[in-house]
């Protein structure tokens, strides 16, 4: 289930509300599980039990660790040193690093098995052929929604707990929450144990979380199918056009409405869990801070997904020594985790290319390029960190390497293309060039900066500031809602005369 | 962050979004709840709601429920016919932009329909190569020869879609390239063939110059042509007779009166939810002093819009007029000059039923689409008769389905449930869009002429239906499912075959369509052989 789909808005969502309001606090958790699991199977059907599979076995290594001694808040590193002398804590500590081998171990299979395992059987199907086996890969299959958000959570408990920085859940019910939350399920954001554990033991919702939540939400779904929805349709037709015969102007449109369309759906939805975690008590960390606002490629990863570039930071480009080991391990280290974030995204590779690209950038602003930009006016910086992340997501889009390369070259060759074949008229409408703008603005901080002043100035609650924001939003919700409809609406129209 | 800063709000500010924001996503269930399913609102785009999925307890009818559950909310849950006719009202009367990509809102309002690759074939995207152009040619040659082996003589037009016509409402944003397919073909006849080509597109378009607010040559908000373009056109069908024995004048603007607005006959006013919002009035024409002519529905007829017409007391020739769904208007006319004039509404030549008939004369008076998504047989290819004998003697067999096992839904075309019968498979078709891929297989064509591949299909229909086979141009190409070929199906038990020759066609992901009929399909047969044509 999505949240832009009639099933979930005009059913599942106000039922839950409406269950949620009335049941005991006792029952909330219990109530919010049901519902989550419901959502999942909904849409994922039997899969859903390698997701109770993965929550029973996550739920197993952290008591596992929390009785071998972790989870007392003391950091591992920390225990390391004062316990030289005590050969059993030594063993102990041992065990605990077994153990969270083991888990993260887990946990990698899981995501490996049901990602990435038939592309890498295809990746190396024709070596293995070589050897002289008669070895044919199976056809791949789509993974199961959200698995890479949910096993990145279940890392992040596991080596949390170990490192002491969380306490092991001892309700099964609650730790699965914390992993099904329907909220962030499907697309995150990467929820830390850590940042949750509280609120999942105890939260209160007050009137104005509520209202806030409502309001996140709608402005969430309505850049998902405003925004988002529109480009998505605008970009695709002029992707479909064949790399030989669209003209430069046109593949630059293609590439700002590809990006307004991967902001705001991704954005959309990290928004929409936001509100709606806020609705139900939980207070969700920000996933983007305005990535396009950005003036280098270094300092878009601190604004994209952020719970994903920070989750790498934290479990893994630390861990491996960060920049504390020399100039070199840390761009290999830079390296390895913009290729892992890169494959994180999806199994082929053109992702691996996409992090192997972002990883180049970012290594060479380190180098020297981010000291020489810093030299030119913001607005240059700008145009550059732009081009440098629009031009990673044709790779992004694309469906090989060679696709990816056709849908690149005509970004820098004027005067190629068939502008008879393919006008720029044809392919941006009034609609389309009207949503982009719209997108273009919001992807500003234009709004928070409204919010700021309006706090500043003191505009009296209640006044025209009132008016203004839930006129803004009832408009959100009716465009929403008549797009949302719209998408259902398929009329036969001739297709057998 | 992308995060709001929270300012100071009253608590009837945060009222107001929660009261908005609940009453916003429980009122469609509400209404629901309450009125039912606005079932009409879903007819009016002309199909049918989706059903409700039953529930049951088997694995597979467990996993296909959240599927059904959502096909059937969404056409059911309330205030859904409000929601798109707002939607469609902003989109055409403010943005000016068709809510579905197969319309086009043109100049002044104009609406015109691009599927079938309407406006490819418009713009000369996608002209016919010189042996596609060939091969048209010798079919149509086949087929007067056929034609004139019953004694008749053979007329063959295609129709001009509307944006031909009336190609300055066409936005200019839409620049053409070249010439339109039926452009092409008629210029590569005339150049190279004597079979009897005629145009009516410059009498179409002299016509549009009467045109007044409630008379036009095509339907300003529909697909098809008036009265007025059906009569221009029938005057050009009728002289191009003039140099045979049946030869005979059209009757003049004189012979007809104006009868004012008879209604909106063709309009996507109401499919858009926007009827009584787009304004339909269109003036029909009626021969003054009544129609000589009269239509009569007959035993006989195979397919029920087929259409008949009979003047008993006279002794002029007889004829039929091969069409599509724009026949229905240019009939009458027609009929004003035949003692018996036969309706035959196909997309494909039916040479069993002219030979049935033996007509004076046929016109094959087809639109412009097929020309962009059809491969045409010659006559010989759509005798079943003669095609069972073929494929009873050939033994290359290139695909036997085993029906048990083989046989998916195409991922998207899914309104429809499969169940495995013994040695048989039954579909139960919920909706139009349900297709079964037929498994891979070598579509390679036989090197001699005249051998091509034939797939038999024994299948039971639930009442009289369209079987179409859909295939694609390249192994990696998408499904093109305009491309087809088509067999009628009739009520109960259908032994049928179905021509391959289109030597562009790859045998990966063939997709056939058993029917947009609801009702329970029962496939018990489906092979492909490589067959000769004697």
């Amino acid at each position: 289930m999505v949240f832009s789909q009639p099933t979930f808005l005009f059913l599942f969502l106000p039922i839950v509300l409406g269950l949620y309001a009335l049941a005991p606090r006792s029952a909330k958790n219990a109530l919010l599980l049901g519902a989550s699991l419901l959502f999942y199977s909904w849409g994922e059907e039997w899969l859903v039990l390698v997701m109770l599979a993965s929550i029973g076995v996550n739920y197993r290594f952290g008591r596992w660790l929390e009785r071998l001694g972790a989870a007392e808040g003391v950091a591992p590193s920390s225990r390391d040193r004062t316990s030289h002398a005590d050969k059993a804590e030594q063993a102990n500590l041992s065990r605990q690093r077994w153990v969270v081998a083991l888990a993260v171990a887990f946990n990698l299979a899981l995501l490996v098995a049901l990602k990435y395992a038939v592309w890498l059987l295809h990746v190396f199907a024709e070596p293995i052929r070589s050897l002289g086996f008669d070895f044919q890969p199976p056809d791949s299959m789509p993974p199961p929604i959200g698995i890479s958000f949910f096993t990145f959570q279940a890392i992040s408990y596991v080596v949390d707990v170990y490192r002491g920085q969380a306490q092991a859940q001892r309700r099964v019910l609650d730790f699965a929450l914390y992993i099904a939350l329907f909220p962030q399920l499907i697309a995150g954001p990467i929820v830390r144990y850590r940042d949750i554990a509280r609120q999942i033991q105890a939260r209160t919702t007050r009137f104005s979380d509520f209202a806030e939540g409502c309001r996140r939400f709608i402005f969430g779904l309505a850049k998902k199918v405003v925004i988002a929805d529109t480009m998505s349709a605008a970009a695709s037709k002029i992707f479909e056009i064949p790399g030989s015969e669209i003209t430069m102007p046109l593949a630059w449109v293609g590439l700002i409405f590809y990006g307004l369309h991967l902001y705001f759906d991704f954005s959309g939805y990290s928004d929409m869990a936001i509100g709606l975690g806020r609705m139900f008590g939980f207070r969700l960390l920000e996933n983007f801070n305005y990535p396009y606002i950005s003036s280098s490629v270094t300092e878009f990863w601190v604004r994209w997904h952020i719970s994903l570039s920070s989750w790498f930071r934290d479990y893994l480009y630390i861990p491996l020594g960060g920049n504390k080991k020399g100039a070199f391990r840390t761009y290999l280290n830079l390296m390895l985790v913009f290729v892992l974030c890169g494959l994180w995204h999806g199994a082929a590779g053109v992702f691996l290319v996409f992090g192997l690209y972002h990883g180049g950038f970012l290594i060479l602003e380190r180098v020297g390029l981010g000291r020489a930009l810093g030299r030119i006016p913001r607005p240059f910086r700008h145009v550059y960190a732009m081009v440098a992340v629009m031009l990673s997501f044709t790779v992004f889009r694309a469906t090989s390497l060679a696709d990816a390369a056709e849908r690149t070259m005509p970004l820098f060759l004027p005067g190629t293309g068939d502008s008879l074949r393919h006008p720029l008229a044809l392919y941006v409408e009034t609609k389309s060039l009207g949503i982009a703008a719209i997108g273009i603005l919001l992807s500003t901080p234009v709004y928070p900066l409204y919010l700021r002043w309006r706090g500043r100035a003191h505009v009296a609650a209640g006044g025209v500031g009132d008016l203004l924001e839930l006129t803004f939003l009832a408009a959100a919700v009716a465009a929403t809602w008549m797009l949302l409809s719209v998408n259902t609406f398929t009329p036969f129209l001739y297709f057998r005369f | 962050m992308d995060e709001f800063p929270e300012p100071r709000r009253t608590l009837l500010a945060h009222g107001a979004v929660i009261a908005g924001l609940l009453v916003a996503i429980s009122a469609p269930a509400a209404d629901l709840a309450i009125n039912g399913a606005d079932v009409d609102s879903v007819k009016r785009e002309r199909r049918s709601p989706a059903p409700f999925p039953s529930l049951g307890f088997s694995a597979s009818a467990l996993s296909a429920f959240p599927r059904g559950f959502d096909r059937w909310f969404q056409d059911a849950f309330g205030l859904r016919d409000v929601l798109i006719r707002m939607h469609n009202r902003i989109a055409v009367f403010s943005l000016g932009s068709s809510p579905i990509d197969t319309l086009l809102i043109g100049k002044d309002g104009w609406i015109f329909h691009l599927e079938q690759k309407a406006m490819e074939s418009f713009r000369g995207l996608e002209p016919f190569e010189d042996w596609e152009l060939e091969h048209w040619r010798r079919v149509l040659e086949l087929r007067r020869d056929f034609v004139e082996s019953l004694g008749a003589e053979y007329v063959v037009t295609h129709l001009p879609s509307k944006l031909e016509v009336y190609d300055h409402l066409v936005p200019e944003r839409f620049v053409r390239v070249g010439p339109s397919r039926r452009a092409q073909l008629l210029a590569h006849m005339r150049e190279h063939s004597n079979v009897r080509m005629v145009d009516v597109l410059p009498a179409l378009k002299a016509e549009v110059a009467f045109d007044r607010p409630d008379r036009h040559v095509y339907y300003p908000h529909g697909v098809h042509w008036t009265d007025s373009g059906a009569a221009a056109a029938y005057r050009v069908l009728i002289d191009s007779l003039d140099d045979t024995p049946l030869s005979t004048d059209p009757l003049g603007r004189e012979a007809f009166e104006t009868l004012s607005d008879v209604g909106h006959r063709d309009s996507w006013a109401g499919r858009l939810h926007l009827e009584g919002e787009i304004k339909d009035q269109e003036s029909g024409l009626r021969r003054i002093g009544g129609w000589r002519a009269e239509m009569k529905r007959e035993k006989h007829a195979r397919f029920r819009r087929d259409r008949h017409y009979l003047q008993p007391e006279s002794s002029l020739p007889t004829a039929v007029l091969l069409h599509d769904s724009m026949g229905p208007w240019i009939l009458p006319f027609m009929a004003e000059h035949f003692s018996r004039l036969e309706g035959v509404r196909r997309l494909y030549f039916p040479p069993e039923v002219l030979a049935e008939i033996k007509p004076d004369v046929v016109f094959d008076a087809i639109g412009e689409r097929p020309l962009a998504t059809r491969w045409p047989v010659g006559p010989t290819l759509a005798i079943q008769d003669r095609l069972e004998r073929a494929f009873e003697k050939a033994t290359d067999v290139r695909l036997l389905v085993d029906l048990n096992r083989e046989l998916h839904l195409e991922p998207g075309m899914e309104q429809a449930v499969l169940s495995r019968l013994d040695g048989a498979l039954e579909i139960a078709v919920e909706a139009g869009g349900n297709a079964v891929a037929l498994p891979p297989f070598d579509a390679t064509m036989p090197k001699s002429a005249g051998e091509f591949l034939l797939l038999k299909l024994d299948i039971e229909e639930p009442g009289e239906s369209q079987i179409d086979v859909n295939y694609r141009f390249a192994v990696d190409g998408p499904v093109d499912v305009l491309n087809s070929y088509t067999v009628e199906g009739q009520q109960g038990r259908n032994v049928v075959y179905i021509p391959l020759s289109n030597p562009r066609m790859v045998g990966t992901g063939v997709l056939l369509r058993v029917g947009r009929t609801r009702g329970r399909y029962v496939l018990r047969h489906v092979e492909i052989r490589a067959v000769t044509d004697e």
